[in-house]
């Protein structure tokens, strides 16, 4: 696992300006991040996660002249387009995720189901900070809180997600 | 076991981009915008009167004391042991706190703090080990009598008069009976240095449960006095406490939404930046709320799903006060009271 805090990685920038700026380039080196983040924000709904994704990058190119911070517009636009379809859905959520590239959905079928019972912004702010290894005012800028803010959730997140998946431990052994 | 949950977080990691994205990207956008819609002249004609409306609603609400001097009452609540403080609801459903000073002589002390961000009410717990009020939120502090300690607050925590009912065998007061309330002592600050640790362990507790509480200025977590909320007592939307009118302060399970130009409402969900079963809240700075914070955040405390503590006025809800931070919601909270 990275190192939590660990920082941008090389490629990644959060201050890039949009105009004028290779958002093709931002989309393959950022766009696997972000689509394994919507993943798990969505508790495995592949084309939540997808359209999410896809909507917001097409958006940036839409209004990249204005956009001064591409990445952060695009994981706020991506993450509340996608918290926007989660909550329209009346019908509850199959307990199986969705399959995706490279993931068996029987192994991770435990974490998301776990994931899909925090706040939003607890799963973003696990999500990000503790997979994807953003510090905690990137992920602050990330998703329009304060790192204090970021803080309160990833604790409440943490706590959560450590109860969920003790209970159910206990409960299959 | 304690971090099983990296483990399993890890296995997201194999998760690979799907083909193809880049060419739906360039399609350009499918989805309705985000936000509210474009406004017609009508609307914003609409807008412009209820910004002006909620403005001398706002003026008004200035002059007005944030908490009204309410007539003697005629709760009789126990008081903790020598040292130690408990968290009650009076009978009218507001939130105090009994403290038994170490010298034997007793407080009632308001269980809202003197600073309301935007106008919404915020409330304190008790922090044994410095022996502190702390309002959860933003981590103002008062000493055990209520005083002003360290900011954001205008002043001291409003206190209660009360006389003893009963004392113990050491001739202490075991009981009291709680009188009006009064305005804390203004004088207080808006910053100041660093805040200090937000509730570190230790002090005095007795047999009192202790909830674990994140604050929301420091991020640091804390075992604290607070008041717990019978699930029982929660009703289930705000439509529900409305018709119910409850005299005093009723819990409500709900979701604050402030719109851009103001409007606040108490939802019974909020889909797709809409609020579903709302009423409407009175009282709040919304504009402030919405130009400070709202518009900001991702989902901002304010707009977490959680139990509110409400008064219901005239059909609106007027004061609210989230306990996001001290109950963590259920999601299967039960129907309400059927009082």
């Amino acid at each position: 696992m990275r190192g939590v805090g660990a920082g941008i990685p090389e490629g990644r920038s959060l201050t890039a300006a949009a105009g004028g700026h290779d958002l093709e380039a931002l989309f393959r080196s950022a766009g696997p991040e972000l689509w394994r983040a919507l993943y798990g924000f969505t508790g495995g709904r592949r084309q939540v996660a997808e359209d999410a994704l896809a909507e917001a990058f097409a958006r940036a190119i839409e209004h990249r002249d204005s956009i001064r911070e591409p990445l952060p517009w695009i994981y706020r636009t991506a993450f509340r387009l996608a918290s926007r379809e989660l909550q329209r859905e009346k019908r509850p959520m199959p307990v199986a995720p969705d399959p995706a590239p490279g993931v068996d959905p029987l192994d991770v079928q435990e974490i998301l189901v776990a994931l899909r019972r925090l706040s939003p912004r607890q799963r973003a702010a696990v999500l990000l900070y503790d997979e994807e290894g953003f510090t905690g005012p990137e992920v602050g800028r990330l998703m329009g809180m304060s790192a204090a803010t970021v803080r309160v959730h990833l604790f409440r997140g943490r706590r959560r997600l450590r109860a969920l998946l003790s209970t159910e431990e206990t409960l299959d052994e | 076991m304690s971090d099983r949950y990296r483990t399993e977080l890890t296995k997201l990691r194999r998760a690979e981009l799907p083909d193809g994205l880049w060419g739906r990207v360039r399609e350009g956008p499918r989805q309705a915008p985000l936000g509210p819609e474009p406004r017609s002249r009508v609307t914003a004609a609409v807008v412009a009167f209820a910004v002006f409306g909620l403005a001398a609603i706002l003026a008004w609400q200035a002059f007005r004391p944030s908490h009204p001097a309410q007539p003697a009452g005629s709760d009789t609540v126990a008081v903790p042991p020598r040292g130690e403080t408990s968290a009650v609801f009076l009978s009218d459903g507001r939130p105090v706190f009994v403290v038994h000073h170490e010298d034997g002589t007793v407080s009632v002390v308001d269980g809202f703090s003197s600073h309301r961000a935007w106008g919404v009410e915020e409330l304190n717990v008790w922090c044994p080990s410095s022996r502190e009020f702390v309002e959860a939120a933003h981590e103002a502090r008062f000493d055990e009598f209520g005083g002003f300690a360290s900011p954001p607050a205008p002043g001291g925590l409003a206190t209660f008069a009360f006389q003893v009912a009963e004392t113990d065998a050491a001739g202490d007061p075991s009981s009291v009976v709680v009188g009006a309330m009064r305005d804390g002592v203004p004088g207080g600050g808006d910053s100041g240095p660093d805040r200090p640790p937000f509730c570190p362990p230790g002090g005095i507790v007795g047999d009192t449960q202790l909830i674990e509480v994140t604050g929301g200025y420091s991020g640091d977590t804390g075992m604290v006095v607070g008041h717990r909320v019978d699930p029982d007592r929660v009703f289930a939307t705000p439509a529900e406490v409305v018709a119910a009118a409850p005299t005093g302060w009723a819990l409500v399970q709900a979701t604050m939404r402030v719109d851009r130009d103001g409007f606040v409402q108490l939802c019974a969900r909020v889909v797709d930046e809409r609020c579903e079963g709302g009423v409407v809240v009175r009282g709040v700075d919304g504009i402030g709320l919405y130009l400070n914070v709202t518009r900001f955040d991702f989902v901002s405390g304010y707009e977490e799903p959680q139990v509110w503590l409400v008064r219901v006025v005239d059909g609106v809800i007027d004061d609210p006060a989230g306990f996001g931070g001290m109950l963590e919601p259920s999601p299967d909270l039960p129907s309400g009271p059927t009082a």
